[in-house]
């Protein structure tokens, strides 16, 4: 992207002169001791949440109050605190106080929040940042926000991105008013609750010394293991009837049904398109796909998300025209090329896999994408075209096995998503070796499918045209420095069948003789013989995918050579992965087979001592050597 | 990089604005947009790329940079104006990503300055269409920092293919109050080359009335033309430029003094401010030579407005040293008081507040007020003023914030004074200046009788930039692949600024300094409250200074050892490097480590070669032909001395496989193995001889960079008996 910026800032602070209060300065010590790489805690945090009714509207509101008090665990610090807002929901009071009253200096900055790979969204975050010049200072922050609408006040987490003492959320719901709350992966945490009931339900959740929200590599969504309360609002009594917010899944697809209603019919280029692309094609599958495909392939990903349009998918002519759209515009325009080309084609919501909810929760949160499934009389296609390069039939990681909402009328359908066999992530290497110059030297011969497929062709169409040839060596080679391995020739683009490349191999440091012996060490890629998992990690270990490798190696042996020692094969199989690591002696030649599935893109951390027991095998299997002997 | 050495006015830039959004005016967006589209150079309209060129990304058919700069008769505000006009061809999925967003600050009033903006952004598709892309397409990008808006525009490009040529312009019209006499703008650096090929690319400037402009053409970039406009008092500059292939990063390369560039900077002075010594030169007139006589009246300028600096350093030197009558003790002595006077007395404040205690000073002051004591006491010196050679030669200098300066001592036992920091020491020349021509004056000569004479500053040698490094290697689980590595480093001249500035802080050499210099104590001279508060900051930092040093000490080791690095620990500074006469930062730690063991049947092989620091591997692509000259930032050697433990019950074979010499003009690789009773000795050295190689030598380079990291591939093997 070309950026033109303006101004670099510096942003200036005035250092608050503050005496110490000598027991914060003891907490802040004690603190700095039990989280030694914190520099800010929270001594403690109280959120109140309350629901009431807006008289000038007549509508249900929800307020968020939070006071929490900082303290400096060293000196020099500063902190940000940060506050959401957007169109439904306002930040209505904020201050922020020393720990004797007195207001304190910090500097404000306020704007559209920037998250990850979306172009522009109508997220809006305050950011408010302040210094703490000496250890053991406090500071106290207050807040209030209010949601115009209940519905986006979705959910509550007990972690902060410092360790906070003492958490509290306190959630008050009046009598007249239906609130469910859901309690998400409370398992393992000491939480405790208390119901207080009268007019106003009074619900309180407390928990101590919770620790910084990781920043643990490879960590799956966190919604899947942190705490967290849902909050479903569903109903409220106003005027003496009862008004329905979101009771039911009845409702959200109600109103998904409404937006998507509202979409225009402009299809003239887009059907002189469909013509183009379908002529001539026989099957419903050959025509299915050419829409499809194009989709992939001429419509970039690039998201608004802006006010509605966070829901509601924008007009397909546009989408088409301006050849870019976000996952619900794409999926909008594959539906309206599909009707067109005469499908029974529809809009379909789904949470990806980073949301563990299924669709029994009324929630706007239980999902994040939008994608199109295609009905034909015996069959059913399920579409997504943001996975450029995916094939008809196959589904992306993040979104297999979990539920669809189906549009069907003023109807839905709920469905799940199939999930792949391993066999098709299948990622297989053939090598031929023989010993030349005290090199070992070769022929590769790689095929690669699914998911890994996929993701390399969207790596090969992002780089220049010069730098994919290198790219295709570290990829065969596993070594950011490949210049041993020469690649012949990969395939072009073709979903239906796998990406080839052939590829030649020149090993320099894997031959080691000594006297009358000669070591050998065939493998060259040694996969995940570093992913070794730290002890103290607490969340799952995404993989990303699920994979399945297999690698089959052979070598002449050299003349004059017999075999003196060959390393014990290795196994292991569980309900996550799977090694099996053999060398074999056939027919004058050395057979190597090593293969390796992943079977669930994310490891459990109960899974982790048997991975890194695995982890510590396998390298002892890698770093054993087959040793050849001379012939006397 | 460019060092601002000389900072002659300071512009602070008063933050306040008042939004609106880009194109706002809309007769002058329309008069731009013509200029940019209707009225552009004929090279605007080509659609077609020559064939060598189709296999890139993308090719710049035409770029067009056109600055103006004018001071208004009678108005109190200096007008800039920039437009940059770009046309590419877009060859691949790659460059379309690359063009598909673009961000536009918006326009609105920044402090002092009034800033408008004019974009504009069309598609031509193959078969000649144009399809302009309005700037109503884009959406707002709020931010409000302390109440001051700095909005920006978002703009997605529909409809962008590949095989499209966009074809945008966006400009700036500033308009800029003045607050004094005297404007400087930042310098700018164009490079003729780019990621992609260019076909044609113009620079044009104007400068009217009172505008300076400091221009130079650099390595072979075309001049500029002038084309003078009498009637409307303004010169034309123009420089035209033609088919310039893309260029990719390259190791060891100083674009400023290989690429074709330009350099220049604009400002503006009243005729008063116009008349002090600076490099602006004549009005409108483009200004591409500093003479000697320039730098010199520069130069003294800056010693006369400074001449009462150094009193401090006087006074104690008078009272510390009066009856030192030796003038080499005494310009030494100097130094080191002046460090301390100047930087080691508030270091320790400085690292409590949480700033960079390391941080550089101005070495301007520094070298005026070391000069200005040699003088008062009849110390014989030089004062050398340069220019760091990764921004130009002397014989290119044209901005006064390019130059440099250091200080010869010529008593009968001569030396440098280069450096300026908590650590240096003297007899060290910044890498900057070495090698290169400089001027030199008199430093003892008050500056009226100045005479400015070149000189060639000396270079640095190898072995006076070395890493010594002991690395005493035992084996503890041959099975689990662990050795544990008691580490020795010991560190002289540039190699040591690095490791000094990681691994030590003041309280490894508080002791050392109060034992040559009065530091006082628990931060006498602050008031009373602050010495409480600074008290209370120590105890928090002595609390948790060994975990940040173990931190540091992880970040060195894994950077030098190409290995798995358990928790480093056991610290200790042995000497700090700190003075002349003991130049060398000594360290030693130790750290279990794993990736160097493979099991082999019985036997082990140990991947031996592991132990000397990580070598650059150089790609077949760097080895091949070299196209540029090899830039180096200093001539340094690295030692090692590997003693591997050899475990009880097992023999090594393959030492043969360790013996390396490789020597030649560049630079070497020599190393060679021995067992000495239980132990396998290897004796290793590298270094590169100089700072600078032709390219013609690169293969020479290339011999001993291979060398030394083949080494690193080698094994030996651990024979069980």
């Amino acid at each position: 992207m070309v950026r033109f910026s303006l101004f670099l800032f510096l942003l200036s602070f005035q250092v608050n002169a503050q005496k110490i209060d000598d027991q914060l300065l003891i907490e802040a010590r004690n603190l700095n001791k039990a989280y030694p790489d914190a520099e800010v805690a929270a001594l403690s945090s109280r959120s109140v949440y309350d629901f009431f009714i807006d008289k000038r509207v007549g509508f249900l509101n929800a307020s968020h109050e939070e006071n929490i008090r900082y303290l400096a665990l060293r000196s020099n610090t500063s902190f940000v605190k940060r506050n959401y807002y957007n169109d439904k929901s306002s930040i209505e009071s904020y201050s922020l106080k020393s720990d004797r009253g007195k207001n304190y200096d910090h500097d404000k900055a306020c704007g559209h929040f920037r998250s990850g790979d979306i172009f522009y969204s109508d997220a809006m975050i305050c950011a408010y940042r302040f210094v703490m010049s000496l250890q053991g200072q406090g500071v106290d922050f207050e807040s209030k926000t209010v949601y115009s609408d209940p519905r986006y006040l979705t959910k509550i987490f007990f972690h902060d991105d410092i360790p906070v003492v003492q958490r509290e959320v306190i959630i008050k719901v009046p009598d007249w008013a239906e609130v469910e709350l859901v309690e998400m992966n409370f398992d393992g945490y000491d939480i405790k609750k208390s119901v207080t009931k009268g007019e106003v339900t009074t619900y309180t959740y407390l928990i101590s010394n919770v620790d910084t929200l990781s920043d643990d590599d490879n960590a799956p969504g966190s919604l899947l293991y942190l705490p967290h309360i849902l909050l479903l609002t569903k109903s409220y009594v106003y005027n003496a009837s009862k008004v329905s917010v979101l009771a039911s899944t009845d409702d959200l697809y109600d109103w998904y049904y409404t937006l998507i209603s509202q979409l225009g019919h402009n299809t003239t280029d887009i059907d002189k398109k469909v013509k183009e692309l379908t002529l001539g094609l026989s099957t419903d599958k050959e025509r299915i796909e050419a829409i499809y495909y194009w989709v992939q392939d001429n419509i970039k990903y690039i998201a608004f998300e802006n006010g509605l349009a966070a829901f509601k998918p924008e007009e397909a002519d546009k989408v088409f025209y301006n050849r870019y759209g976000d996952c619900k515009g794409m999926a909008n325009l594959t539906k309206t090329m599909l009707r067109l080309a005469g499908f029974d084609a529809r809009l379909s919501w789904i949470g990806t896999n980073k949301i563990p909810y299924t669709y029994d929760i009324p929630s706007l949160a239980v999902d994040n994408h939008m994608i199109c499934t295609v009905y034909l009389p015996n069959k059913q296609y399920i579409l997504d075209p943001t996975e450029k390069y995916n094939p008809l039939g196959q589904h992306a990681e993040r979104i297999q096995g979990k539920q669809i909402l189906i549009e069907n009328g003023t109807a839905y359908e709920i469905d799940t998503v199939a999930v792949e066999r391993i066999e098709n992530y299948l990622n297989e290497s053939r090598l031929t070796f023989n010993v030349s110059d005290n090199q070992l030297a070769g022929t590769g011969l790689s095929n690669i499918h699914g998911e890994y497929k996929k993701d390399l062709f969207n790596y090969i169409h992002a780089l220049s045209k010069e730098d994919i040839g290198k790219f295709l060596q570290a990829i065969v080679s596993g070594s950011s420095n490949p210049d041993n391995f020469n690649i012949e020739e990969y395939s072009e683009l073709d979903r239906n069948t796998p990406l080839t490349i052939t590829y030649g191999i020149r090993l320099d440091n894997h031959i080691n003789t000594f006297d009358d012996e000669m070591y050998l060490d065939l493998d060259f890629k040694k996969e995940f013989k570093d992913l070794k998992l730290d002890d103290d990690r607490d969340i799952p270990y995404d993989f990303g995918r699920k994979a399945f490798s297999r690698t089959i190696a052979e070598i002449t042996l050299p003349k004059g050579y017999k075999i003196n020692y060959m390393p014990e094969p290795y196994h292991v199989q569980n309900d996550y992965f799977e090694f099996d690591m053999k060398y074999e002696m056939v027919k004058g030649k050395i057979i190597y087979t090593k293969e390796i599935k992943l079977l669930q893109n994310t490891l459990p951390v109960s899974a982790f001592g048997e991975w890194n027991t695995t982890v510590n095998n396998i390298n002892k299997f890698y770093n054993d050597q087959i040793i050849l002997k001379a012939d006397d | 990089m460019i060092k601002y050495s000389i900072k002659i006015l300071l512009f602070v830039l008063v933050i306040a604005h008042v939004a609106s959004a880009a194109n706002d005016d809309p007769k002058r967006a329309e008069e731009v947009r013509q200029m940019m589209w209707k009225d552009s150079d004929p090279e605007f309209s080509v659609t077609a790329i020559p064939n060598k060129w189709k296999d890139k990304s993308a090719v710049i058919i035409a770029k067009y940079n056109m600055l103006s700069y004018r001071k208004a008769a009678l108005s109190t505000s200096l007008e800039y104006i920039r437009y940059n006009h770009n046309r590419i061809m877009l060859l691949d999925k790659s460059a379309i990503e690359d063009y598909s967003q673009f961000t536009i600050p918006e326009s609105g009033t920044y402090g002092n300055i009034r800033s408008a903006f004019y974009a504009g952004f069309k598609i031509v598709k193959p078969d000649g269409r144009e399809i302009e892309i309005p700037l109503s397409k884009a959406v707002k990008e709020e931010l409000e920092v302390n109440n001051s808006g700095f909005n920006k525009l978002k703009l997605a490009i529909p409809n962008l293919e590949e095989g499209d040529i966009l074809d945008y312009y966006f400009g700036e019209e500033r308009r800029i109050v003045l607050a004094s006499k005297y404007f400087s703008f930042d310098p700018v650096i164009f490079q003729l080359h780019g990621d992609y090929p260019v076909m044609k690319q113009k620079i044009t400037f104007d400068v009217l009335r009172r505008c300076f402009i400091n221009l130079k053409s650099l390595n072979g970039a075309p001049d500029f033309a002038l084309a003078s406009d009498h009637k409307n008092d303004k010169n034309t500059y123009t420089l035209v430029d033609e088919d310039r292939e893309s260029i990719k990063d390259i190791r060891w390369l100083y674009p400023n003094r290989q690429i074709p560039s330009i350099k220049f900077k604009i400002t503006y002075a009243s005729s008063f401010a116009a008349s002090a010594p600076t490099f602006i030169g004549e009005p409108g007139v483009l200004k591409s030579e500093v003479t000697k006589e320039e730098t010199k009246k520069l130069v003294q300028y800056m010693f006369n407005t400074s001449s009462y600096y150094g009193g401090e350093l006087k006074a104690y030197m008078k009272k510390h040293h009066k009856k030192e009558k030796d003038l080499n003790k005494l310009a030494r002595e100097a130094y080191y008081a002046y460090r301390n006077i100047n930087r080691i007395k508030n270091t320790e404040a400085r690292l409590l507040y949480g700033k960079n205690a390391n941080e550089s000073s101005s070495i301007v002051r520094d070298v005026i007020t070391l000069s200005n004591y040699y003088r008062w006491n009849d110390i014989p010196h030089k004062v050398i003023i340069g220019v760091p050679r990764e921004i130009s030669s002397i014989d290119d200098l044209i901005l006064e914030n390019e130059l440099m300066m250091m200080i010869k001592v010529t008593t009968t036992d001569p030396f440098y004074v280069g450096r300026f920091t908590n650590h240096s020491i003297v007899g060290e020349i910044d890498e900057s200046l070495q090698g290169t021509r400089a001027y030199q004056v008199d430093g003892v000569l008050p500056t009226p009788y100045w005479v400015l004479n070149e000189t060639k500053v000396p270079v640095h040698n190898a072995s006076e930039n070395n890493t010594m490094s002991t690395y005493a290697i035992k084996v503890l689980d041959l099975d689990e692949d662990k050795v544990n590595i008691a580490i020795k480093k010991s560190v002289s001249g540039a190699n040591r600024i690095f490791y000094q500035n990681v691994l030590m802080d003041i309280y490894d050499f508080k002791e050392e300094e109060a034992s040559r210099f009065d530091m006082g104590e628990d931060f006498e001279g602050y008031k009373k409250s602050e010495q409480k508060k600074l008290l209370q900051r120590k105890t928090d930092y002595v609390v948790n200074r060994e975990k940040q040093f173990n931190e540091s000490l992880k970040a060195v080791v894994s950077n030098d050892l190409d290995l798995i690095i358990d928790e480093p620990k056991d610290l200790e500074v042995k000497q700090t490097g700190r003075f002349h006469d003991e130049p060398e930062f000594i360290y030693t730690c130790n750290t279990d480590a794993s990736g160097a063991i493979k099991k082999a049947g019985r036997n082990y092989l140990v991947n031996i070669g592991k132990f000397i620091d990580g070598q650059i591997h150089l790609s077949d692509e760097e080895r091949k032909e070299r196209k540029y000259d090899v830039y180096d930032s200093y001539a340094r050697s690295f030692e090692y001395r590997i003693e591997f433990i050899i475990p009880e019950g097992y023999e090594v074979q393959g030492l043969e496989k360790l013996e390396n010499n490789v020597e030649n003009a560049t630079g070497g690789f020599t190393s060679a193995a021995k067992i000495d009773g239980d132990k396998l000795i290897i004796e290793s050295k590298k270094y590169y001889s100089s700072n600078f190689n032709k390219k013609e030598d690169w293969p020479l380079m290339v011999e001993f960079l291979d060398a030394a990291y083949n080494f690193t591939q080698q094994q030996i093997l651990l024979r069980k008996q």
